[in-house]
């Protein structure tokens, strides 16, 4: 586990990430094999305009973005990972005004690929969304400071 | 996304209407483009979409997917005289990626595979610049009609 990379050098690291700067999203809390994020309620994220009700692309995102980090925070050292498939069940619609959590486990890292499952909610047992995902591990990579 | 920007590619006033009627289009610079009879989502590339470094970030190329569906499933109601009453939508969305996304702009095309009365599934396929060697595939289900009681988006 990479517990020599403690969480304010990972959010450092998630905060050069252009897409989630652009977001607001941000690490919230990492443990080896485990990551949380959260994205704040931003207009720009919404679908309809009426409902005000998120984007499914702004979740995806959030969704990729926290299994990534799970997977990163899973290995033994940095190095760059790439998502090879996701899928997403919405489940309800994402709450107007309400910033949205995501949480991911990677449950399994084999020596290319690591598996990975997470969701997305405003508190921790009503998610809104599900998503379980696959991920590639670049071993050939030297350690650049590749965030997920 | 509204029917009123489709209605301008389909009566030939335009060939690249902005998704402006969906913030979160217009946030990631989508536009859709009628090539003949089909409808291409275009990703006008902006740095801000960078994900892992020179490399677009996975959740925009997802986003591409998704609007691309929803742009085919508005453009074949309108084709088919039975034109949504809503934006669908996404109840399920898989993503397939194949290349990594270069700092370039994205295209997506998307074809349904089966509309039926609540739900359509419809595939999608994202590239930039050859459209034979995808950056993505995505296979999505949508609502399309009836009670809004699942899905989210």
């Amino acid at each position: 586990m990479i517990r020599d990379l403690p969480l304010e050098t990972i959010s450092k690291m998630m905060r050069m990430v252009p897409q989630l700067a652009a977001l607001g999203a941000e690490i919230v809390a990492l443990e080896p094999a485990r990551a949380i994020m959260r994205l704040p309620y931003a207009e720009h994220l919404v679908a309809y305009r009426e409902s005000g009700v998120l984007a499914g692309g702004a979740v995806f995102t959030l969704m990729d973005s926290v299994m990534g980090a799970a997977v990163f925070s899973a290995l033994d050292r940095p190095l760059p990972v790439a998502t090879l498939d996701l899928r997403i069940d919405y489940l309800k619609p994402a709450q107007k005004g309400v910033e949205l959590l995501a949480r991911a486990e990677c449950y399994r890292v084999t020596h290319h690929v690591a598996f990975v499952r997470g969701s997305a909610y405003h508190a921790p047992e009503d998610a809104v969304a599900q998503a379980v995902g696959t991920f590639i591990i670049d071993r050939g990579a030297r350690a650049r400071g590749a965030a997920p | 996304m509204t029917p009123e920007i489709l209605a301008r590619l389909a009566e030939g006033a335009a060939d690249e209407v902005a998704l402006d009627a969906i913030p979160y289009g217009a946030y990631l610079g989508a536009s859709l483009l009628r090539e003949e009879d089909r409808i291409l989502l275009r990703l006008r590339f902006d740095p801000g979409q960078i994900g892992a470094p020179g490399r677009l970030h996975g959740g925009v190329i997802g986003a591409a997917l998704e609007f691309a569906a929803m742009g085919e499933l508005m453009w074949r109601g309108l084709r088919s005289g039975a034109p949504l009453a809503h934006l669908p939508k996404p109840i399920s969305l898989t993503v397939d990626f194949l290349r990594g996304g270069r700092p370039v702009d994205t295209y997506a095309a998307a074809s349904i595979i089966r509309r039926g009365r609540r739900v359509a599934s419809v595939r999608a396929s994202a590239w930039q610049g050859d459209a034979a060697r995808p950056i993505a595939e995505g296979l999505m289900h949508f609502l399309v009609a009836g009670r809004s009681d699942a899905a989210g988006a």
